[in-house]
């Protein structure tokens, strides 16, 4: 496993805009967005969402290598999707000539598949803004007000604690295989990488009962500090009517833009 | 289009993956794939599992209380493993497994499910694979049926008669396999529009088979090795957690 930030980027992503808007309000937003995006008809709506996120994370100054990071999956599985809608849609189209065979795309096929495209990474560009605009443990906090399960933002956090720990580990692990030419060939490589989700697992044991103990130590009850507490009051008014306008202006956008 | 065209064209589809270049992904619906409706249902069928995962982790957490920091930690694991990179030799890309054969095994699928859907979280907010309107779909897929899968297969491979090892390889090939069926049937039920479900659902399926169907094999080989290094190096955990007897870790 290379150290190329395939797993690690963004791990330390958001912040950039933290203390100037309440996480909540980010959260309620980018719900909004979502839902507003997820139900556009058209192209031009999608096309905006994407520029106003993309504009904000390049105004927070977030790395242009690092926001793109996030795109290879979605596009990967959006592209079979349009693949599959283009070649499997009803009414006229274009024919391509591939391999001998007769390939005909259809035109709605087409128009379905990229609004998809575009749907997707409209989607995935407001979330890349809410995680670069909102340090993770904010975000928990204000999911945990907004009522979602405590025990899992507990164990959220408790993962997100860990898992630069386990990814230095399972790196060093890597490496130690790898210069004993442990992945050298498929039944070696197999094997290897066996032992080192193994020796995870094992490693995952004796660090959960190290925390636990430094934890009851420390008064732990079986309830652990997430931060909820700290942001038991209600946003300001100020926030309040930044919030209420950019709702009014996402409405009337989706609205105009259909 | 007939179904002999349509036939050729998801042949068409299934050759053009084989040769790309580009690393293929874990099944995870990104976000702003599903229609608003399904996502809600989604939401709603994974809710309760998430719920019986809930009252049961609060039930062990009682009892012990290195319990829940166990869970939280495993969420890391599953993170991690999910997103290394393993070669898939006959697609010539890498992707990544998905870590719930072996969550299944060890927790059982309710807490299980628990472990998935944070490690799903942490994945949709910092890797955006996955997203948060499609975290049901992906609970139900990754969370729910593949730790059930895990599970069972796991119990009832050992009922059959099978050694630790190949027990952990079956639950996660099967484990695997039933996460991208139930997903490619997620995608299809999502996109279809006016199209007929199950053709549409048997070309993704088929779309994602030069990937998932060696990766699920792989798969089996991590979880079986997990399994196989726990008993070989620290029996106590798979006693504790009722994968093995005593007696058979004394053996």
């Amino acid at each position: 496993m290379e150290d190329n930030g395939a797993c690690g980027c963004g791990l330390e992503g958001g912040g950039r805009g933290k203390g100037k808007i309440d996480a909540r309000i980010k959260l309620i937003l980018f719900g909004f967005a979502l839902v507003l995006i997820i139900t556009s008809k058209g192209f031009r709506f999608l096309s905006a969402a994407l520029a106003v996120s993309v504009a904000s994370c390049l105004l927070m100054k977030v790395p242009f290598k690092k926001f793109s990071h996030r795109f290879p999956e979605p596009l990967f599985i959006a592209g079979v999707l349009f693949l599959i809608k283009a070649l499997s849609g009803g009414g006229p189209g274009l024919v391509l000539h591939l391999f001998g065979l007769k390939v005909y795309l259809s035109r709605s096929g087409i128009f379905e598949g990229a609004r998809l495209g575009l749907r997707v990474v409209a989607a995935v560009s407001a979330l890349s803004l809410l995680t670069f605009s909102a340090p993770f443990e904010e975000i928990l906090s204000a999911l945990e007000w907004l009522k979602f399960p405590r025990q899992l933002v507990e164990m959220a956090f408790l993962a997100h604690r860990y898992i630069k720990v386990f990814l230095a580990d399972a790196q060093a692990i890597y490496h130690s295989q790898k210069n004993r030419l442990g992945y050298s060939g498929m039944g070696r490589s197999l094997n290897s990488f066996g032992i080192m989700a193994g020796s995870l697992t094992i490693k995952t044991f004796e660090q959960a009962q190290a925390t636990s103990l430094a934890m009851v130590q420390r008064g732990y009850n079986g309830k652990l500090p997430t931060g909820a507490s700290d942001i038991r009051g209600y946003p300001g008014r100020g926030e309040f009517v930044f919030a209420g306008s950019a709702l009014a202006l996402m409405a009337l956008l989706w609205i105009k833009l259909q | 289009m007939s179904r002999k065209e349509a036939g050729r064209f998801s042949i068409l589809i299934f050759f053009a993956l084989l040769l790309m270049p580009a690393n293929a992904y874990a099944m995870h619906i990104s976000e702003g794939i599903l229609p608003l409706g399904w996502c809600v249902l989604w939401f709603a069928a994974a809710a309760p599992f998430i719920a019986y995962g809930l009252r049961r982790l609060k039930r062990v957490s009682a009892l012990d209380v290195s319990f829940k920091p166990f869970a939280g930690l495993l969420s890391a694991m599953v993170f991690i493993i999910s997103a290394m990179p393993i070669p898939v030799p006959t697609a010539g890309t890498c992707s990544h497994p998905c870590g719930t054969g072996i969550t299944g095994i060890l927790l059982g699928p309710g807490i299980s499910v628990l472990v998935a859907s944070v490690a799903l979280l942490l994945q949709a907010l910092f890797l955006a694979h996955g997203g948060l309107s499609t975290l049901g779909a992906n609970i139900m897929s990754m969370g729910v049926t593949g730790s059930i899968a895990g599970y069972l297969t796991f119990r009832i491979s050992r009922r059959l008669g099978l050694g630790l090892m190949p027990a952990g390889f079956v639950a996660g090939v099967f484990a695997d396999w039933s996460t991208y069926l139930v997903t490619s049937f997620e995608l299809a039920s999502g996109i279809r529009g006016h199209d007929p479900l199950f053709p549409l659902f048997a070309k993704i399926a088929l779309a994602f088979v030069p990937t998932q169907l060696p990766l699920g094999i792989l798969e089996g080989f991590m979880t079986g090795g997990m399994v196989a290094l726990l008993n070989e190096k620290r029996p106590d955990i798979l006693v504790k957690f009722g994968v093995i007897k005593q007696k058979e870790a004394e053996v």
